[in-house]
Protein backbone atom coordinates (compact mmCIF):
# COMPACT_ATOMS: atom_id res chain seq x y z
CA UNK A 1 0.00 0.00 0.00
CA UNK A 2 1.11 3.66 -0.30
CA UNK A 3 3.87 3.19 2.51
CA UNK A 4 6.90 5.24 3.14
CA UNK A 5 9.44 2.61 1.88
CA UNK A 6 7.06 2.27 -1.63
CA UNK A 7 7.85 6.19 -2.15
CA UNK A 8 11.08 6.34 -0.50
CA UNK A 9 12.31 3.37 -2.66
CA UNK A 10 12.03 5.64 -5.95
CA UNK A 11 14.39 8.22 -4.66
CA UNK A 12 16.40 6.11 -2.48
CA UNK A 13 19.45 6.50 -5.23
CA UNK A 14 19.03 10.40 -5.66
CA UNK A 15 19.12 10.67 -1.81
CA UNK A 16 22.49 8.23 -1.57
CA UNK A 17 24.01 10.43 -4.88
CA UNK A 18 23.10 13.91 -2.74
CA UNK A 19 24.71 13.23 0.36
CA UNK A 20 27.92 12.11 -1.28
CA UNK A 21 27.97 14.70 -3.75
CA UNK A 22 27.59 17.33 -0.76
CA UNK A 23 31.02 15.70 0.78
CA UNK A 24 33.13 12.28 1.01
CA UNK A 25 31.14 10.55 3.11
CA UNK A 26 31.14 6.77 4.85
CA UNK A 27 27.73 4.90 3.63
CA UNK A 28 26.76 4.97 7.08
CA UNK A 29 27.31 8.48 7.79
CA UNK A 30 25.26 9.31 4.22
CA UNK A 31 22.32 7.34 5.61
CA UNK A 32 22.64 9.24 8.91
CA UNK A 33 22.70 12.80 7.14
CA UNK A 34 19.05 11.61 5.24
CA UNK A 35 17.72 10.63 8.27
CA UNK A 36 18.91 14.20 9.82
CA UNK A 37 18.04 16.49 6.80
CA UNK A 38 15.21 14.26 6.36
CA UNK A 39 14.00 15.28 9.92
CA UNK A 40 14.09 11.74 10.88
CA UNK A 41 11.26 10.93 8.37
CA UNK A 42 13.41 8.98 5.76
CA UNK A 43 15.77 5.95 7.62
CA UNK A 44 17.34 4.55 5.40
CA UNK A 45 17.77 0.67 6.80
CA UNK A 46 21.69 -1.48 6.49
CA UNK A 47 19.55 -3.64 3.72
CA UNK A 48 19.13 -1.01 1.57
CA UNK A 49 21.87 1.18 1.95
CA UNK A 50 24.25 -1.50 1.19
CA UNK A 51 22.80 -2.94 -1.71
CA UNK A 52 22.36 0.49 -3.26
CA UNK A 53 25.94 1.96 -2.42
CA UNK A 54 27.51 -1.59 -4.72
CA UNK A 55 25.04 -0.94 -7.38
CA UNK A 56 26.37 2.50 -7.52
CA UNK A 57 29.58 1.74 -7.23
CA UNK A 58 29.04 -0.60 -10.32
CA UNK A 59 27.50 1.65 -12.33
CA UNK A 60 30.70 4.22 -11.80
CA UNK A 61 28.20 6.67 -9.90
CA UNK A 62 30.31 6.83 -6.75
CA UNK A 63 34.17 6.12 -6.16
CA UNK A 64 35.41 4.48 -2.83
CA UNK A 65 38.26 6.21 -1.47
CA UNK A 66 40.18 4.42 1.94
CA UNK A 67 41.16 6.53 3.70
CA UNK A 68 43.76 6.64 6.93
CA UNK A 69 41.65 7.39 10.01
CA UNK A 70 43.53 6.77 13.15
CA UNK A 71 43.28 3.29 14.05
CA UNK A 72 41.28 2.42 11.42
CA UNK A 73 40.37 2.85 7.89
CA UNK A 74 37.37 4.52 6.61
CA UNK A 75 36.13 4.08 2.71
CA UNK A 76 34.93 7.55 2.06
CA UNK A 77 32.60 8.15 -1.32
CA UNK A 78 32.64 10.33 -3.54
CA UNK A 79 30.79 11.02 -6.72
CA UNK A 80 32.28 10.44 -9.83
CA UNK A 81 31.70 12.82 -12.91
CA UNK A 82 28.70 10.48 -14.36
CA UNK A 83 27.70 10.57 -10.90
CA UNK A 84 26.64 14.08 -10.93
CA UNK A 85 25.08 13.97 -13.96
CA UNK A 86 22.92 11.15 -12.18
CA UNK A 87 21.80 13.23 -9.85
CA UNK A 88 21.25 16.19 -11.75
CA UNK A 89 19.05 13.61 -13.91
CA UNK A 90 17.65 12.24 -10.41
CA UNK A 91 16.71 15.85 -9.32
CA UNK A 92 14.92 16.84 -12.48
CA UNK A 93 12.73 13.22 -12.25
CA UNK A 94 11.85 14.11 -8.75
CA UNK A 95 10.49 17.67 -9.34
CA UNK A 96 8.74 16.30 -12.17
CA UNK A 97 6.92 13.23 -10.08
CA UNK A 98 6.63 15.04 -6.79
CA UNK A 99 5.29 18.44 -8.87
CA UNK A 100 2.86 16.33 -11.40
CA UNK A 101 1.63 14.25 -8.18
CA UNK A 102 1.10 17.44 -6.08
CA UNK A 103 -1.22 18.70 -8.86
CA UNK A 104 -3.30 15.78 -8.96
CA UNK A 105 -3.96 15.34 -5.35
CA UNK A 106 -3.58 18.76 -4.39
CA UNK A 107 -5.50 20.68 -6.75
CA UNK A 108 -6.05 24.22 -7.26
CA UNK B 1 13.03 20.91 -19.75
CA UNK B 2 10.55 17.79 -20.78
CA UNK B 3 11.77 14.24 -19.89
CA UNK B 4 10.17 11.16 -20.61
CA UNK B 5 6.97 10.08 -18.53
CA UNK B 6 7.83 8.88 -15.32
CA UNK B 7 6.48 5.66 -14.19
CA UNK B 8 4.62 5.51 -10.79
CA UNK B 9 5.62 3.09 -7.85
CA UNK B 10 2.42 1.09 -6.44
CA UNK B 11 1.90 3.26 -3.44
CA UNK B 12 1.60 6.88 -5.60
CA UNK B 13 -0.40 4.52 -7.99
CA UNK B 14 -2.84 3.69 -5.38
CA UNK B 15 -3.29 6.91 -4.12
CA UNK B 16 -4.08 8.81 -7.89
CA UNK B 17 -6.17 5.97 -8.45
CA UNK B 18 -8.48 6.89 -5.41
CA UNK B 19 -8.40 10.72 -5.88
CA UNK B 20 -9.56 10.09 -9.61
CA UNK B 21 -12.26 7.91 -8.48
CA UNK B 22 -13.30 10.14 -5.57
CA UNK B 23 -13.87 13.19 -8.79
CA UNK B 24 -16.77 10.46 -10.30
CA UNK B 25 -16.75 6.72 -10.76
CA UNK B 26 -14.55 6.12 -14.03
CA UNK B 27 -13.33 2.90 -16.06
CA UNK B 28 -9.90 1.65 -16.33
CA UNK B 29 -8.79 2.97 -19.52
CA UNK B 30 -10.43 6.44 -18.25
CA UNK B 31 -8.61 6.38 -15.03
CA UNK B 32 -5.33 5.85 -17.00
CA UNK B 33 -6.23 8.58 -19.43
CA UNK B 34 -7.28 11.19 -16.56
CA UNK B 35 -4.03 10.89 -14.64
CA UNK B 36 -2.18 11.31 -17.94
CA UNK B 37 -4.41 14.17 -18.23
CA UNK B 38 -4.22 15.92 -15.16
CA UNK B 39 -0.27 15.37 -15.43
CA UNK B 40 0.34 17.03 -18.46
CA UNK B 41 1.78 13.47 -19.71
CA UNK B 42 4.33 13.66 -16.73
CA UNK B 43 3.29 10.21 -15.19
CA UNK B 44 2.38 7.13 -17.08
CA UNK B 45 0.33 4.72 -15.94
CA UNK B 46 0.99 1.29 -17.54
CA UNK B 47 -1.79 -0.87 -18.19
CA UNK B 48 0.16 -3.63 -16.86
CA UNK B 49 0.46 -2.15 -13.69
CA UNK B 50 -3.29 -0.58 -13.49
CA UNK B 51 -5.39 -3.93 -13.70
CA UNK B 52 -3.37 -5.28 -11.13
CA UNK B 53 -4.03 -2.69 -8.99
CA UNK B 54 -7.52 -2.46 -9.49
CA UNK B 55 -7.88 -6.14 -8.52
CA UNK B 56 -6.04 -5.54 -5.63
CA UNK B 57 -8.06 -2.22 -4.43
CA UNK B 58 -11.44 -4.04 -5.30
CA UNK B 59 -10.08 -7.27 -3.12
CA UNK B 60 -9.51 -4.51 -0.36
CA UNK B 61 -12.75 -3.29 -0.52
CA UNK B 62 -11.18 0.50 -1.32
CA UNK B 63 -13.02 0.86 -4.50
CA UNK B 64 -15.76 -1.67 -6.15
CA UNK B 65 -16.55 -2.12 -9.76
CA UNK B 66 -20.02 -2.12 -11.85
CA UNK B 67 -20.10 -3.96 -14.85
CA UNK B 68 -22.41 -1.13 -17.40
CA UNK B 69 -22.43 -0.55 -21.03
CA UNK B 70 -20.40 2.09 -22.33
CA UNK B 71 -21.09 4.97 -24.73
CA UNK B 72 -18.92 2.55 -27.47
CA UNK B 73 -21.75 -0.31 -26.56
CA UNK B 74 -19.52 -2.61 -24.90
CA UNK B 75 -19.61 -4.03 -21.39
CA UNK B 76 -16.78 -2.80 -19.47
CA UNK B 77 -16.14 -2.02 -15.68
CA UNK B 78 -16.73 1.14 -14.03
CA UNK B 79 -14.95 1.72 -10.83
CA UNK B 80 -16.43 4.01 -7.53
CA UNK B 81 -14.25 4.64 -4.81
CA UNK B 82 -15.79 3.11 -1.39
CA UNK B 83 -16.24 4.90 2.12
CA UNK B 84 -13.20 3.12 3.25
CA UNK B 85 -11.29 4.09 -0.09
CA UNK B 86 -12.23 7.53 0.60
CA UNK B 87 -10.60 7.40 4.55
CA UNK B 88 -7.49 5.65 2.94
CA UNK B 89 -7.43 8.58 0.28
CA UNK B 90 -6.79 11.12 3.08
CA UNK B 91 -4.51 9.09 4.71
CA UNK B 92 -2.52 8.63 1.56
CA UNK B 93 -2.13 12.43 0.95
CA UNK B 94 -1.00 12.83 4.33
CA UNK B 95 1.35 10.20 4.15
CA UNK B 96 2.88 11.13 1.12
CA UNK B 97 2.75 15.33 1.63
CA UNK B 98 5.18 14.16 4.63
CA UNK B 99 7.44 11.85 2.48
CA UNK B 100 7.27 13.83 -0.41
CA UNK B 101 8.56 17.12 1.98
CA UNK B 102 11.29 14.79 3.35
CA UNK B 103 12.59 13.70 0.12
CA UNK B 104 12.49 17.52 -1.02
CA UNK B 105 14.56 18.34 2.30
CA UNK B 106 17.38 16.14 1.35
CA UNK B 107 17.08 16.71 -2.33
CA UNK B 108 17.34 20.63 -2.12
CA UNK B 109 19.69 20.98 0.92
CA UNK B 110 21.76 23.85 0.07
CA UNK B 111 24.20 23.13 2.97
CA UNK B 112 28.00 23.00 2.02
CA UNK B 113 27.09 23.83 -2.05
CA UNK B 114 27.04 20.37 -2.60
CA UNK B 115 26.71 20.55 -6.56
CA UNK B 116 28.93 23.29 -7.67
CA UNK B 117 31.41 22.96 -5.12
CA UNK B 118 32.63 19.45 -5.91
CA UNK B 119 31.90 20.62 -10.15
CA UNK B 120 34.08 22.92 -10.01
CA UNK B 121 36.97 21.33 -7.70
CA UNK B 122 38.35 17.71 -8.27
CA UNK B 123 37.26 15.10 -5.68
CA UNK B 124 39.17 15.96 -2.75
CA UNK B 125 42.27 13.11 -3.25
CA UNK B 126 42.35 10.35 0.06
CA UNK B 127 45.32 11.40 2.17
CA UNK B 128 46.26 7.61 2.06
CA UNK B 129 45.03 4.54 0.47
CA UNK B 130 47.71 2.67 2.29
CA UNK B 131 47.18 0.71 5.27
CA UNK B 132 49.09 2.27 7.86
CA UNK B 133 52.83 1.14 8.46
CA UNK B 134 53.78 -1.41 11.33
CA UNK B 135 57.28 -1.00 12.89
CA UNK B 136 58.05 -4.44 11.17
CA UNK B 137 57.49 -3.05 7.83
CA UNK B 138 60.37 -4.22 6.07
CA UNK B 139 60.86 -0.62 4.53
CA UNK B 140 61.06 1.13 7.60
CA UNK B 141 64.15 -0.45 8.66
Amino acid sequence: MGRATDIVHGTIDLLILKTIGMEPIEGWGAAKRIHELSHQVIRVREGSLHPALVRLHALGLIRPHLVNSGNRMKRLYTLTNAGRAQLRKELARWDRLSDAVDAIVHPK
Amino acid sequence: MRGKAIELVQGTLNMLIFQILAEKPLHGWAIRQRIHELSKNALQVRVGSLYPALIRLRSRGLISAHRVRTETGRMGKRYTLTRAGRAQLSQEIAHWDRLSAAVDRVAHCAKRHANEQLTSQPAPRPTSVRAPQSPSDPRLK
